[in-house]
């Protein structure tokens, strides 16, 4: 025979201060874990989003980014001729110094030098206002959260790198991938402007699914090449690991909090326990089992976290879909993306204040249980 | 015994009184270890949280030198490197004492996914900071040896290397690997980069990449004193403004600021979770003291009516919550200033982060904190207790 919940949820209203202070308290802690976590999703989807099964990029042996390789100009010719490549696109990054809108402090933004066939290798980017750069003309078309979070990069705008100037002539949307933190040029524009003949990565579709291994594995075989190949889904794979340290400090930090909370749990159900041992000897009297009323203790502390949890998950959800950037580990350069609050992670904070009301909840439960009906009824 | 309002009078005196606050902290023993526990926990974080925030702003990196260095480099960005012939021209600037190419080298040992930095440099510019020593012997090798590579000791030990060693560091942007002797080690506040001749390095980018040869990611200039610094970084500005590679002149300070600027709101991010961090102890101590408060409403009425005054009610609350915080704190701030003293935190995140100093400023930052916590925790329970009337408390009983 089971203590009814209702029991519990009364209880739990008539000691108003102390259940709405301990759910608080694990609310905050739910939320900060939220909060942590939605950036981190964030920062993932940014990459796992990105890029295509067909497509192959090539670096430099060693390099871990493509602004960080380094390649001969002499690379394109060789690759375009293996048998397997559809289409290539040999491209330029470099990254300039930029202020952002918000306070001025400023961030590396990649300018990506990338061809027409470039562009149309990459369909999730689509021009959403103005037009595309022309070549020679030191244009920019720039995505819309950089043109929104920096400094003269919106439409119009005229950008200054040292003793150059591009014009803004378009924005465009790369949903939630890693191109939606570039601007995009000519890759002549950018060899005359920054002096820089050599490339950065060489994008390649296969003409088909099958072709993508042979191809990888006849770029890195080419001795007069020197160059590393992956999928592009396995290059921008292996940056969500730029998300590691936030995701490491965002563990801890909850696990500190959580442990702090579970104490506080811990000294509100002892004092229910405390305030209720006459309650208790009734219960035993009436015939419930020292099993069940330690059930009941145990399900009013989850009853109070799942509150909490419920409440701090809550709380962050404006945070859903707020843009912010940061340098990624990888290239230093800016990455936009937005926090990403799913269902998943709301459900994984609940289920985390209720380890910690089951964590706060044992010991105060147990010690109800132990109270015998007769030593209980004496204490009056 | 009594004075005369009938008061007994040793109740009143400081030391009787503060007795009878930690004697009544000490009654329900478990809650209020519970309590201590919770905030020490806490203030433990936020201890640790302030040092984050701190050790990415670089504070801790700078030595009394370092306002008298100036890194100047391409306004454009750190990717378009300097001609080296800017080298003589910085060298002539009024306040310049001396110059060297500073090239950032990218590079890991045995362990792919640990990035290293080679800092190629004038070998005449090393061991000019007293606050990064080198022993002279060794510095006396290294300016006599081209292929020559001076190591942080951290590192040297991390990967037990030894002087005279022969070692090769993997690039992971030159198309070359770094290939030297180590000839000698440094202390000093940063550890995570290694030196290396410029000369050496420019001679493999001729072999290799020819159009990069005779370029420099940045210089760095040593002045006169700190007072010249800003104007030397203007004068420098100027002069290359009209040239193919403007320059950006700033202290090492915020050169050092401007990559965590880069992380954009994370700090700000941090602190926000600090905050809650703060709030969460408040609430929990409040809940601590507003649970006490309600189980001692009968012996506060009888307090009251041998004649407490209600701000002595408010004082033994208070007290109580008080005591609390400052043996959490004690515990917590205390423990975090330990904790990382017993533990490298160098090794711990694989040199990522370099040093974790717990400053005496941020442990009295948080000391007093946890006060105006202990203080602030108990306002609610201490003036419900201090007005609620005797007479209906004592009828309950």
């Amino acid at each position: 025979m089971f203590v009814p919940l209702k029991y519990n949820l009364r209880n739990l209203a008539v000691r108003r201060t102390a259940t709405l202070l301990t759910a608080f308290g694990i609310a905050v802690s739910v939320a900060v874990f939220v909060a942590v976590m939605a950036l981190v999703e964030g920062m993932k989807r940014t990459f796992v989003e990105t890029g295509d099964p067909l497509n192959i990029i090539a670096l430099r042996r060693g390099a871990i980014s493509e602004t960080g390789s380094i390649i001969d100009v002499s690379a394109p010719a060789l690759i375009r001729n293996l048998p397997g490549v559809a289409t290539m696109s040999a491209e330029r990054m470099v990254y300039v110094n930029t202020a952002r809108r918000e306070d001025n402090s400023s961030a590396n933004v990649v300018i990506r030098g990338v061809s027409d066939t470039g562009r149309t290798m990459r369909p999730e980017v689509r021009l959403v206002s103005g037009r595309w750069y022309q070549p020679g003309l030191s244009e920019l078309t720039v995505s819309r959260s950089i043109a929104s979070r920096f400094r003269d990069c919106g439409l119009g705008e005229e950008l200054r790198t040292g003793s150059a100037t591009w014009k803004v002539v378009g924005i465009y949307d790369a949903g939630h991938t890693a191109y939606s933190s570039e601007m995009w040029t000519e890759p002549e524009s950018i060899a005359a402007t920054f002096e820089r003949r050599a490339w950065s990565d060489i994008f390649i579709r296969a003409s088909s699914a099958g072709q993508v291994p042979s191809i990888i594995a006849m770029i890195e075989a080419e001795p007069r090449l020197d160059l590393n190949a992956q999928r592009e889904l396995a290059y921008f794979h292996e940056q969500t690991k730029a998300a590691a340290p936030v995701q490491i400090l965002g563990n801890i930090v909850a696990i500190i909090m959580a442990a702090g909370s579970a104490f506080a749990a811990m000294n509100t159900m002892y004092a229910a326990v405390g305030s209720r041992t006459r309650e208790i000897a009734v219960l035993r009297a009436l015939g419930f089992s020292g099993h069940a009323v330690a059930l009941s203790f145990m399900s009013e502390a989850v009853l109070l976290s799942v509150a909490g949890g419920i409440a701090g998950g809550l709380c962050t959800l404006p945070l859903n879909g707020l843009a912010t950037g940061t340098a990624n580990w990888f290239t230093f350069a800016e990455m936009n993306f937005e926090f990403a609050i799913t269902p998943l992670l709301l459900a994984e904070g609940v289920a985390f204040a209720i380890a910690m009301g089951l964590v706060g909840g044992v010991l105060p439960a147990l010690r109800a249980s132990r109270l015998s009906a007769a030593a209980a009824m004496r204490a009056l | 015994m009594s004075n005369n309002a009938g008061f007994p009078a040793y109740t009143l005196s400081n030391v009787g009184f503060v007795r009878l606050i930690l004697k009544n902290a000490l009654r329900n023993r478990r809650r209020t270890a519970l309590t201590i526990l919770s905030v020490a926990v806490s203030l433990f974080l936020l201890v640790s949280l302030r040092t984050l925030v701190l050790e990415m702003r670089g504070d801790t990196l700078m030595t009394k030198q370092s306002s008298q260095r100036l890194i100047t480099r391409s306004a454009v960005s750190l990717q378009i490197p300097l001609p080296i012939a800017y080298k003589e021209k910085l060298a002539r600037i009024p306040g310049v004492l001396r110059v060297s190419e500073y090239q950032w080298i990218p590079s890991w040992y045995r362990e792919p996914n640990v990035p290293l930095v080679i800092i190629a440099c004038d070998p005449k510019f090393m061991g000019t900071d007293p606050q990064y020593a080198i022993p002279p012997a060794e510095l006396e090798a290294f300016r006599a040896d081209r292929t020559g590579i001076i190591v942080p000791e951290k590192m040297m030990k991390k990967y037990d290397w030894k002087i005279g060693q022969r070692i090769t560091l993997k690039s992971s942007v030159f198309p070359f690997d770094v290939e030297g002797t180590i000839r000698g080690r440094f202390t000093g506040p940063s550890q995570n980069a290694l030196f290396c001749w410029f000369d050496y390095f420019n001679e493999m980018v001729r072999r290799t990449i020819p159009d990069r040869a005779d370029k420099s990611m940045a210089f760095v200039e040593m002045t006169r004193s700190a007072d010249v610094t800003p104007q030397v970084a203007r004068a420098i500005d100027e002069m290359f403004a009209n040239s193919i590679a403007p320059t950006r002149s700033e202290s090492e300070h915020n050169f050092v600021q401007g990559f965590s600027a880069m992380l954009g709101n994370v700090t700000l991010f941090i602190s926000a979770i600090a905050a809650a961090v703060v709030f969460a102890i408040v609430l929990v101590t409040t809940n601590t003291m507003s649970m006490t408060v309600r189980e001692r409403r009968q012996e506060i009425a009888v307090l009251k009516t041998i004649g407490y005054r209600p701000h002595h009610v408010v004082a033994l609350i208070a007290g109580e919550s008080l005591a609390i915080s400052i043996a959490g704190g004690i515990l917590g701030i205390g423990g975090a200033r330990l904790f990382f003293r017993v533990f490298d935190i160098y090794d711990l995140t694989n040199t990522v982060i370099q040093q974790f100093n717990v400053t005496s400023e941020t442990v009295s930052f948080a000391a007093l904190l946890a006060l105006a916590m202990g203080i602030v925790s108990s306002l609610i329970p201490a003036i419900g207790a201090a007005r609620s009337p005797i007479a209906n408390t004592l009828r309950e009983i």
